[in-house]
């Protein structure tokens, strides 16, 4: 295994076992819920960063994939009966199926098309969210979501979900950083860096933009499903453009091109909204003016701050 | 010799600027053929056409008998088409070794799945791609700063990692658009040197440059461009003595290395 490899494993191994001994300090539910949010939010924001941290493309509309996830798995399973787990993967399919009829023409266009796209096509799953009421529960919610199962015993406690949620994490930092450290991972830092020379260099330069978006928006629908399997109801506020500008934000705030720094991002805003009343009153403005003075003032990160680094697509990571 | 790359008639203009008219060139396997011109005589035109970065009005490219017009960039690469560019595109914050390796794309086939799978298949790829690309960096001296950012890089060093990228897929077809331009004469000998042994391998070369120095030294054969028109074609030593050619100098011979 490469030098970089060991490092990679050895930080996941450190991850995993404070995972597992954190529920012996954490016995409070309400903190356990916390912890589930964060790792709900580091799966979306793993995905976001392959997208926004590697590819260079930014999504403003995370949210409605997050959001199409927990709505279709949650409806599925509540109102047609279908075992969770199938519910949980039949919505990844079809909102892969969704990132690729929006990626395809916007990712085709120089220029960051795809914020506008996206953030045009989460404003429009919001209203459907709230206008399908037949279907959807409308404003007040969805609700009677049954919980996933494992072997049969159903995953309704906070320490079970708890157990789920961090376990899908690890899974998807493996998977991305196998990503990352790939052919494929090269090509889509060098579509970034320097687009000409990597088509000249045979990197398929759309095809691959297309294709990272897709498997955000999949990591985002997998995170939904689990919440609403998880909580049982879920409502559209949940699911707005201001959820998908929080998302792109702990990605900017932890690093972009840092697979850990979704991690540390994550982790740190997660919980302001709930820690700090004042915050989490006036949340969207929180998270705009965060993302404002990063942008400004840290724009590699709080990891690639902490490495003493200057902004690098991925070049960094781990 | 039977030509690699075939230009026929190719047409670009760009606002009332003719930058190429009616462009016929041929370039052959293992051989250079150097495109020389005046600035703004239409050589990187030509070159970007060829290489699918601009679309020209009128003309045919053909690459060992397939048209390659209109073709996506990345498909000239797997075709075996690769190109180097005059202002350095290098990946900057990647190092010199995943430049490389970058470069391997082409000859390379696992894609999202099998690599975020980590399947056997891609582990034995990976290092095919890893060795292929250190050989490249010693072929051009830079296997020292093969864990450096390429931005980091000395100027001549990144000009040379251009050349190893666009080597290291195997190609037939290099275009080169000015390698040498800002480096001594020390490092543009060293380049020329280089150049010959790619050539040597049987990989044909179209070599943009304004060194006529190295131009005349290592090329096989020089076609030259003014004004986006071919004024003279033929080896080096026809080209030095073409009447046209000189006057298009300006009678500047002597600084450009033509001797009348």
């Amino acid at each position: 295994m490469s030098a970089q490899g060991k490092k990679f494993f050895g930080c996941l191994a450190a991850l995993a076992a404070v995972l597992a001994l954190l529920p012996l300090v954490v016995t409070n539910p309400y903190y356990l819920n916390v912890l589930n949010v964060v790792a709900l939010n580091v799966l979306v924001v793993t995905g976001l960063n392959l997208l926004i941290g590697y590819a260079g493309q930014i999504s403003l509309g995370h949210a409605a994939f997050f959001g199409l996830g927990a709505y279709i798995s949650g409806i599925l399973s509540g109102s047609y009966g279908w075992e969770p787990w199938t519910a949980l993967l039949a919505a990844a399919v079809v909102v892969a199926v969704v990132a690729l009829v929006i990626g395809l023409p916007t990712l085709r266009l120089e220029g960051n098309y795809l914020v506008m796209a996206t953030l045009g096509f989460n404003l429009i799953v919001s209203v459907l969210m709230v206008q399908l009421d037949d279907i959807t529960g409308g404003p007040s919610g969805y609700t009677g979501i049954p919980s996933l199962s494992f072997f049969g015993a159903p995953i309704a406690s906070d320490i079970s979900f708890y157990w789920l949620a961090w376990g899908a994490v690890l899974v998807g930092l493996i998977l991305a950083r196998n990503l990352v450290h790939s052919r494929v991972g090269r090509g889509l830092k060098a579509l970034h860096e320097a687009p000409l020379a990597a088509a000249a260099s045979g990197v398929p330069i759309e095809a691959y933009k297309v294709k990272v978006f897709v498997i955000s928006a999949v990591y985002a629908s997998v995170a939904g499903s689990l919440y609403a399997h998880y909580y049982g109801i879920i409502t559209p506020a949940t699911f707005d453009i201001f959820k998908s500008v929080e998302l792109v934000t702990m990605c900017i705030v932890g690093g972009m091109g840092s697979l850990w720094g979704g991690l540390f991002g994550a982790a740190l805003l997660t919980p302001m909204p709930q820690l700090l009343a004042v915050v989490e009153e006036y949340k969207d403005i929180f998270f705009g003016g965060i993302l404002l003075v990063l942008l400004i003032f840290l724009p590699q990160g709080l990891v690639g701050w902490l490495e003493g680094k200057r902004v690098r697509p991925g070049g960094r990571a781990f | 010799m039977s030509a690699l790359l075939t230009i026929k008639g190719l047409s670009v203009r760009f606002g009332g600027v003719q930058a190429l008219s009616a462009l016929d060139l041929e370039a052959p396997a293992g051989a250079i053929t150097a495109l020389i011109g005046p600035n703004g005589a239409g050589k990187t035109t030509a070159i970007n056409c060829v290489s699918g970065v601009v679309a020209p009005d009128a003309g045919r490219v053909s690459f060992d008998g397939q048209e390659v017009l209109g073709l996506a960039g990345h498909k000239l690469a797997c075709l075996g088409l690769t190109r180097t560019f005059q202002n350095l595109q290098v990946f900057g914050l990647m190092n010199a070794l995943e430049n490389v390796m970058v470069g391997l794309h082409a000859a390379s086939r696992g894609g999202f799945a099998a690599a975020m799978l980590r399947l056997p298949l891609l582990r034995r790829e990976e290092k095919a791609i890893r060795e292929r690309a250190e050989e490249m960096l010693s072929f051009f001296g830079l296997e020292k700063v093969a864990h450096q950012p390429a931005e980091e890089l000395a100027y001549g060093d990144q000009k040379r990692l251009e050349l190893a990228r666009a080597l290291a897929g195997r190609p037939r077809l290099m275009l080169l658009d000015e390698p040498v331009a800002g480096l001594n004469a020390a490092e543009t000998h060293e380049i020329g040197g280089l150049i010959v042994k790619i050539k040597e391998q049987g990989i044909g070369v179209v070599l943009v440059e304004h060194d006529m120095g190295l131009v005349m030294h290592v090329s096989d054969q020089v076609a030259v461009l003014s004004g986006g028109v071919l004024i003279a074609q033929g080896t080096p030593e026809e080209i030095q003595q073409d009447p046209e050619v000189l006057r298009t100098y300006l009678g500047g011979g002597e600084e450009f290395g033509l001797v009348a």
